[in-house]
């Protein structure tokens, strides 16, 4: 097991719960991630951000072993992701996709409970252990009114508490979620990342790609910012608080902005962001 | 739609109660008359191997050699049909998939003619069954090859491949029914063979198709959660635990054994594995557990009564089964095609 200090919380002994060893991957030739090196604890948020096609969800599927990896190791919870199976993977993180949609109808309860699946035999049947902690996860994320109506019939933003339920019922230490609130009004943005914090503060680790750098820096205790280096590789250009991560140097060369950079309480927020003419 | 769990399996049970009663029917039903009593008799004899004498030797060969053997292989396909089109469905994410829709059917009817041609089928009987198996799986691989990315298969292009495979096995077909057209016999078998239905099959024909179907469905209720998690899609099937590419191989494989199975016993007979599964999803939702056994009921019922229908009705003619199954699924098809395109606009 390798341990490693947290660029934020010097925790010491506090075993690494997800962490990649020089990480390689590549679709072709032309794009590749090289050298990924990140380690993460429990108890933090943290966004994953970057421009278009800097990798984010490459990243987030080859932490969840969709994608085999090229060279380099994956570790969950001092395991090689590589030498597990598909259901023991499922039971140490949960993934919550961009997209959800559905013509099936099925309701909000068994969407739910398919969350357990990790645990339940083929012809096995959920039990009361199952069912209670179903019903827990619909408190939380506050869709118990929901659990009868069918899937179909709900609006983006009761879908996406439904499949945030359905992760949380796989009761992992980590959660994946890919740009979970691109497709929320604001309102409904916030209530999402209120309940990825409160989670976290609970204790579990979540790794979220997001694109809005104003809410991630309100909301992330660590951002980590993918972009390109000199041979065009992908790469990490900074990983941190998102006070010393959203510098005007990374703005530009990786998103090609200019901001003001305003400064409030523990946390940052930018002001007139305006896009660098190309030259 | 049923919503209790209560409701479902009181359906399941109608469902099941239904089939025997038209298998009951199908068996009565003949050129020939012979009443319940003597048909409850003769199958009472077969159980206990005692004829009682007021039972004629010919009238015991008509129930057991002729209608008994049709009986159980119409409920056989139609289940096979209807189960393989409820797979298909869930694994393309698409309701408009099924065997005949998907060039399934058509690849195993080649492969059938195949084996008659080059007069494989002389050596065994497993001959024609493999070899449709054969040419169910490459044009159920090559369409699914062509149709999906990322697991997810576009509506256009799945059916515009199943068509383009369909046309070409056909096109195969009649080639080879051409080339035969020198040598009679061959060319009889493959005509005779072609038009399919349910007429002069016997045990020989139930011992092909029993275990494969049986076998199939047994698997097949091992998958029952990796189906309903499947549709909900690859990424959500990936992060709760299914191995997706492996389920799917194995989906792929259990039913293109059954499609090819039936095929090489009655024939392409098309729309039952599409408009049986999609009905029985509006009543009971999209959960496999009630799907799986409920199709397997509804299959069997829909293609026995469809031949009930024939003999009941067109004693004279000799209208192909597939003919009856079409004139009602086509129709379907196209409206299920109207809605969905009233659901886009």
């Amino acid at each position: 097991m390798i341990l490693k200090k947290s660029p934020l919380l010097p925790q010491g002994v506090k075993p690494a719960l997800l962490s990649t060893q020089d990480l390689c991957f590549a679709y072709d030739s032309n794009t590749q991630l090289s050298n990924i090196n990140i380690t993460c604890y429990s108890g933090e948020f943290i966004g994953l951000i970057g421009a278009n096609g800097a990798g984010k969800s490459t990243l987030l599927k080859l932490l969840l072993g969709l994608l085999p990896v090229n060279k380099g190791s994956i570790e969950v919870n001092g395991q090689t992701l590589k030498k597990l199976k598909r259901r023991e993977i499922a039971k140490q993180i949960a993934f919550v996709p961009q997209s959800f949609d559905l013509p099936f109808a099925f309701t909000v309860q068994e969407i739910v409970m398919m969350g357990r699946n990790p645990y339940l035999g083929p012809f096995q049947l959920a039990t009361n252990n199952d069912q209670s902690i179903v019903k827990e996860v619909l408190s939380i994320t506050d869709t118990v009114h929901l659990q009868d109506r069918k899937v179909n019939q709900l609006s983006g933003g009761e879908k996406q508490r439904v499949i945030i339920a359905r992760a949380l019922a796989q009761q992992c230490k980590c959660i994946l979620l890919d740009e979970p609130i691109a497709s929320l009004d604001i309102c409904h943005q916030f209530e999402t990342l209120d309940l990825i914090q409160s989670l976290t503060k609970q204790g579990k680790l979540a790794i979220t790609a997001i694109h809005d750098l104003n809410l991630a820096a309100r909301y992330c205790s660590r951002l980590i910012l993918l972009g390109k280096d000199q041979q065009g590789d992908i790469c990490i250009v900074a990983d941190g608080s998102p006070v010393k991560v959203l510098s005007q140097k990374n703005l530009k060369d990786c998103f090609n902005i200019r901001a003001d950079i305003i400064h409030q309480q523990q946390s940052i927020q930018l002001h007139n962001i305006t896009p660098i003419a190309r030259s | 739609m049923l919503n209790s769990p209560l409701s479902k399996q009181l359906f399941i049970g109608l469902l099941a109660a239904l089939f025997l009663v038209l298998a009951l029917l199908a068996i009565l039903q003949g050129p020939v008359d012979l009443n319940i009593n003597t048909v409850v008799e003769i199958l009472k004899a077969q159980l206990v191997n005692y004829l009682p004498e007021h039972i004629l030797k010919w009238q015991q060969s008509i129930i057991i050699d002729v209608r008994l053997p049709r009986v159980i292989i119409a409920m056989f396909a139609g289940a096979s049909l209807a189960l393989c089109g409820l797979i298909m469905q869930g694994m393309f994410r698409n309701p408009l998939a099924s065997p005949s829709v998907l060039g399934v059917s058509s690849g195993a009817s080649l492969g059938a003619v195949i084996a008659i041609y080059f007069g494989f089928s002389l050596f065994s009987a497993w001959a024609i069954p493999l070899f449709a198996f054969i040419g169910a799986g490459l044009s159920l691989s090559i369409v699914y090859r062509i149709a999906s990315n990322q697991g997810q298969a576009n509506i256009a292009t799945l059916l515009l491949a199943g068509v383009a495979i369909s046309a070409l096995n056909v096109a195969a077909i009649s080639l080879l029914l051409g080339l035969s057209l020198s040598n009679w016999d061959v060319a009889r078998m493959i005509i005779y063979w072609t038009m399919g239905g349910l007429d002069g099959r016997t045990w020989d024909h139930v011992f092909i198709i029993l275990p494969i179907i049986c076998s199939g469905f047994i698997l097949l209720l091992f998958y029952n959660k990796p189906l309903d998690l499947l549709l909900l899609g690859e990424q959500h099937a990936l992060s709760v635990g299914v191995d997706v590419k492996r389920t799917r191989r194995n989906l792929l494989i259990i039913s293109t054994a059954m499609v090819g199975a039936s095929v090489s016993v009655v024939g392409g007979i098309g729309f039952i594995g599409l408009v049986v599964p999609h009905i029985l999803r509006l009543i009971l939702g999209p959960s496999h557990r009630y799907l799986l056994p409920a199709c397997l009921f509804g299959g069997a019922i829909t293609l026995l009564s469809a031949d009930l229908f024939l003999t009941l009705f067109f004693k004279a003619s000799a209208i192909p089964l597939g003919v009856i199954t079409a004139g009602l699924g086509a129709p379907f098809f196209l409206f299920l095609l109207i809605r969905q395109r009233v659901e886009i606009n």
